[in-house]
């Protein structure tokens, strides 16, 4: 096949080897992994915090954990899983294939790569430090709702980790998008047009302007609450006429848009996997990229339906209402053009299609009774109620996880050049889905049996034992099915089968390349003739799908220490400012080294700007 | 199990599992907060939306679903070199399912605002027919003021955790918070509002006729996360007829039953609590007056009995960890016989009308 062209070679940049290797790099393929490791680690200790949560609510009356140490818990279970697991797995991945996808060499600013990795690793440990250091974790909720994130209400140092480590994690994903937007504009293969963009990198893309538009809001919201809690301002202390409503506005502008840039990426894989496994192009491949575009904008005029319980009044609750609502139309959109995909196609079961298939029926799930949330009549009933824990467990791990599990599987021996055991991977998923599904489905009943989310605990005499205990067992057969998901991944890591470049018989430009792929991508430039180039060159001749530049020369920057130096700065810095209102005679020096840390980084950074071109 | 699929093997204990769930749940465990039994107006019409968004649910599930296992089954690979008709799409199809999708949003959209118009606007009838409640909230119990009746020295009724309501009056309930934010939440009246500390929010529902004699009780909880003992801020809401709640109310404005302080009382309480007709006024804790008629200890966190009340005063850390009335009473704080001497006086202080020990 002529698009094997891992003969040819050209000398690499300069590689530093072992772990410097890793610390140095600004591969994005390297970092990508980095991304999706540290997401996953993160995934794991959020699911064990998940598992004291269920153990906890097990039975009516439990003692296991004290209503301190829950709160701290399930607080933690949502930022984590939020901001330091799903985020970064959709960003290793992004990282990883988009500029594979694009046919280019690497992403648009390197350096800024490696440096927005290092803030989510220094910026998760920020936050997880906050047990050792801040007198007990946050324990505000991820929602963290004004007043009860002031001092007065919140007495240990938690909340003032959680919002530098979040102050952290903002800048790495605000970096990481601008990154992305960059190097789809700039560095896509010739003839690579928007429209013959593979569906993965125009979530990708859609993602990352949402995040653009979306962090500002909440990085403003935290800075002040920063303020309050530290420099005695009043913002959101009603007691001085600050306004706690204004907090749940800063909040859910970002936080909702929150919520599909967690799923948008995860349509992105599915809708790249589909196709594959039913050997046919994805069905409308315009519908499903502009409903993806028209989910990104109207998921800006949706906030407020996370406040309808706040008395909003008639006329902005049903503007959000209907606004809501009108969010189902571009998403059935999505799910109706993927079930036309498999429709009449040659649907091959592997793992990757499996956990695509169980994203679309679980999926649904969530998506219907996120309609019916959207009512807000019916909202008032079961807001802040268990089966809201129920609808976005549905979209956020009956969709995302499930759609990203699928997503390890496929791309696994592209990253590897291993193939994942086929055999363990569809145990993982069957437990998966059993377990998801008897985790999550009776907290509906319980949430309209009346039981509110973030109790530490429940009364015998209301009836929700029952439920509670399913729910507990399920938990831990979605444990165990991680855990299967581990030992598939370290016997497939050693003894995996060759996967050779295309072992999918897939369509899109990563598998034109060896697997792992070299350091540059690609040896040679593509000139891409449609939305399937390497599917076309093998289905409809050769040349019709893409055709090959040879005089391509291929240009890296040698790796580099700046990124991690500065981002040392930052997360130093964090600590100084942690110490600046209560100890400034620690907090100012601390301070002054860490900006001497960023500045070594930055003036580093620079310099090898200007010896190589690539930022 | 070389031989045996995953799918198979999990399918039979899951179908187990299922059905025996679905038995157990059918023998029916009692659900004294659910929302599936409406009681009210405005609960009513919110049930009556809920069950028109459930079955339009089912109706798109089974959709989706039978169009997702139909092509699992017809469109199985049976031939690896066989590559399928490569169909890229189809205008006229999608836009009709985009269409359909929109169409029931509207649908929907027409009975929420119609079910919106129904529980925000208090109807023209209730003029007249209105109590006006206030409720407080406090980390982590609430506090009931009535606005429209009078204690004996004039003031507004002042109650905690235990709210009686006359059926068939329009209550219109506003409140706000001394502390963080809470939410106002009785599954069978009403459904949620947040109790805001620095503004004043409300809603309004009318409880559905009760017989004389025959009071219903319903269950609530704060659904706003509100700190540690969020889980137990709880409050009952008791559904008298007209004549009962009348006989209530009046009691209730009375001053205490009993109005002799224990010396024990008089050491540890009365700074935080208030007994009308005695000199106990503090605010930071429930009004106590007629505590002996109540249902509950600390906000719903136990029934209100002897024993119960000797473990609350012998060590509230222990029955409600962290409430504020363990910074004045500690485990080691009061004697045997000083506990049983608040007891009984406590527990002397039911004027009459209660549904104490019901539910």
């Amino acid at each position: 096949m002529a698009t094997d062209v891992s003969t040819l070679h050209h000398a690499p940049a300069k590689q530093r080897r072992g772990w410097l290797e890793w610390i140095t790099t600004v591969d994005h393929k390297k970092i990508g992994i980095m991304y999706a490791v540290t997401a996953f680690l993160f995934f794991v200790i959020g699911g064990l915090e998940a598992l004291l949560i269920r153990l906890q609510l097990g039975s009516s009356q439990n003692a296991i954990l004290t209503p301190e140490a829950y709160n701290q818990v399930f607080t933690m279970h949502g930022t984590t899983m939020v901001f330091m697991a799903i985020m970064p797995v959709n960003a290793g991945f992004m990282n990883y294939f988009v500029p594979l996808m694009i046919g280019a060499g690497d992403m648009a600013y390197p350096r800024m790569n490696a440096m927005s990795y290092w803030l989510l690793l220094f910026g998760g440990i920020v936050m997880y430090s906050s047990f050792v250091f801040g007198g007990g974790a946050p324990d505000a909720g991820w929602f963290a709702y004004a007043p009860l994130t002031s001092t007065t209400y919140s007495v240990t140092r938690g909340m003032d980790y959680w919002v530098l480590g979040l102050q952290l994690l903002g800048v790495s994903s605000l970096a990481g998008s601008v990154n992305i937007i960059v190097t789809i504009i700039r560095l896509r293969a010739p003839g690579m047009r928007f429209n013959r963009m593979p569906l993965f990198v125009w979530m990708s893309f859609v993602t990352s302007f949402l995040l653009i538009f979306a962090l500002p809001s909440i990085t403003v919201g935290i800075t002040l609450l920063f303020f309050d809690r530290n420099f005695g301002t009043n913002f959101f202390l009603p007691a001085a006429g600050g306004d706690p409503l204004l907090w749940q506005h800063l909040f859910w502008f970002f936080g909702h848009p929150e919520v599909y840039i967690m799923i948008l990426p995860a349509f992105g894989v599915v809708s790249e996997m589909l196709p594959v496994f039913s050997r046919k192009p994805i069905f409308g491949y315009e519908f499903v990229a502009y409903s993806g575009v028209a989910i990104g904008v109207l998921g800006f005029t949706v906030w407020a339906h996370h406040m309808f319980a706040t008395n909003l009044g008639v006329i902005a609750d049903t503007f959000f209402a209907a606004a809501s609502m009108l969010i189902s139309v571009p998403t059935g959109v999505k799910i109706f053009n993927w079930l036309a995909t498999l429709w009449r196609g040659e649907l091959r079961f592997k793992t990757p299609m499996l956990f695509s298939l169980g994203f679309i029926a679980m999926f649904v799930i969530g998506g219907i009774s996120g309609v019916s949330l959207a009512a807000a009549p019916f909202d008032l009933q079961v807001t802040d109620s268990y089966f809201v824990v129920a609808h976005f467990h549905y979209v956020l791990f009956g969709g995302a996880v499930f759609a990203l599990f699928g997503a390890a599987y496929y791309w696994f021996p592209k990253i590897t050049g291993k193939m994942m055991s086929e055999r363990i991977g569809k145990w993982h998923f069957w437990i998966l889905l059993l377990g998801f599904n008897l985790t999550f489905f009776p907290q509906h009943m319980l949430g309209l049996q009346g039981m509110p989310r973030r109790v530490w605990t429940y009364q015998q005499n209301q009836g929700w034992d029952f439920y509670n205990l399913l729910s507990t067992i399920g938990s831990f057969c979605i444990a165990l099915a991680t855990l299967v998901f581990i030992v598939n991944f370290i016997i497939s890591l050693r003894k995996g089968a060759p996967a050779g470049n295309d072992p999918w018989d897939a369509a899109t430009l990563e598998w034109a390349t060896t697997s792992p792929p070299p350091a540059h991508n690609f040896d040679v430039e593509y000139i891409v003739h449609s939305r399937r180039p390497l599917w076309d060159n093998k289905y409809s001749g050769e040349g019709r799908g893409m055709t090959i530049n040879y005089d391509f020369h291929p240009h890296l920057p040698p790796p580099s220490f700046a990124p991690i130096i500065f981002s040392f700065g930052l997360f130093v810095l964090a600590y100084g400012m942690l110490n600046l209102a209560s100890a400034p005679l620690i907090g100012i020096p601390i301070i002054l080294v860490a900006l001497a840390i960023a500045f070594v980084g930055m003036n580093r950074w620079v310099g090898e700007i200007a010896q190589d071109p690539v930022l | 199990m070389p031989n045996r699929s995953p799918a198979k093997a999990l399918l039979r204990p899951t179908a187990t599992l299922l059905l025996g769930s679905v038995v157990l749940a059918a023998c029916g465990q009692k659900t004294p907060q659910t929302t599936l039994n409406p009681a009210s107006e405005s609960t009513r019409a919110i049930y009556n939306l809920s069950e028109l968004l459930f079955w339009l649910g089912v109706v798109v599930f089974l959709i989706v679903q039978t169009w997702l296992i139909v092509s699992i089954i017809k469109y199985r690979q049976k031939d690896s070199s066989q590559v399928p008709t490569q169909i890229h799409g189809n205008t006229k199809v999608e836009i009709a399912w985009t269409i359909v999708p929109a169409i029931i949003a509207i649908v929907i959209f027409v009975f929420t605002f119609d079910t919106i118009r129904k529980i925000e606007f208090m109807p023209d009838e209730a003029a007249g027919n209105t109590l006006n409640v206030k409720v407080i909230g406090h980390q982590w119990w609430w506090e009931f003021q009535y606005p429209d009746i009078k204690d004996a020295s004039g003031k507004p009724l002042v109650t905690a955790n235990e709210l009686w309501i006359p059926s068939g009056s329009y209550i219109d309930v506003k409140m706000t918070s001394v502390d963080v934010i809470h939410d106002f939440w009785i599954p069978g009246l009403a459904g949620k509002r947040d109790v805001m500390p620095n503004r004043e929010s409300g809603l309004w529902f009318k409880a559905d006729d009760v017989a004389d004699g025959a009071p219903g009780v319903f269950w609530g909880q704060c659904a706003e996360y509100c700190g540690g003992q969020h889980a137990y801020m709880k409050m009952r809401v008791v559904v008298a007829s007209p004549a009962d709640f009348q006989k209530w109310s009046t009691e209730q404005s009375q001053v205490a039953v009993n109005t002799t302080l224990p010396e024990s009382f008089t050491k540890n309480c009365i700074g935080c609590h208030v007994v009308r007709g005695t000199n106990s006024a503090g605010i930071t804790g429930p009004d106590l007056t007629h505590f002996g008629g109540r249902m509950t200890i600390a906000a719903g966190t136990v029934d209100n009995t002897r024993e119960h009340l000797y473990a609350w005063l012998d060590d509230p850390d222990a029955v409600k960890r962290g409430n504020i009335m363990t910074t004045a009473i500690k485990a080691d704080t009061l004697t045997e016989a000083e506990i049983n001497e608040l007891v009984d006086y406590l527990e002397s202080l039911n004027p009459g009308t209660s549904v104490k020990g019901q539910q």
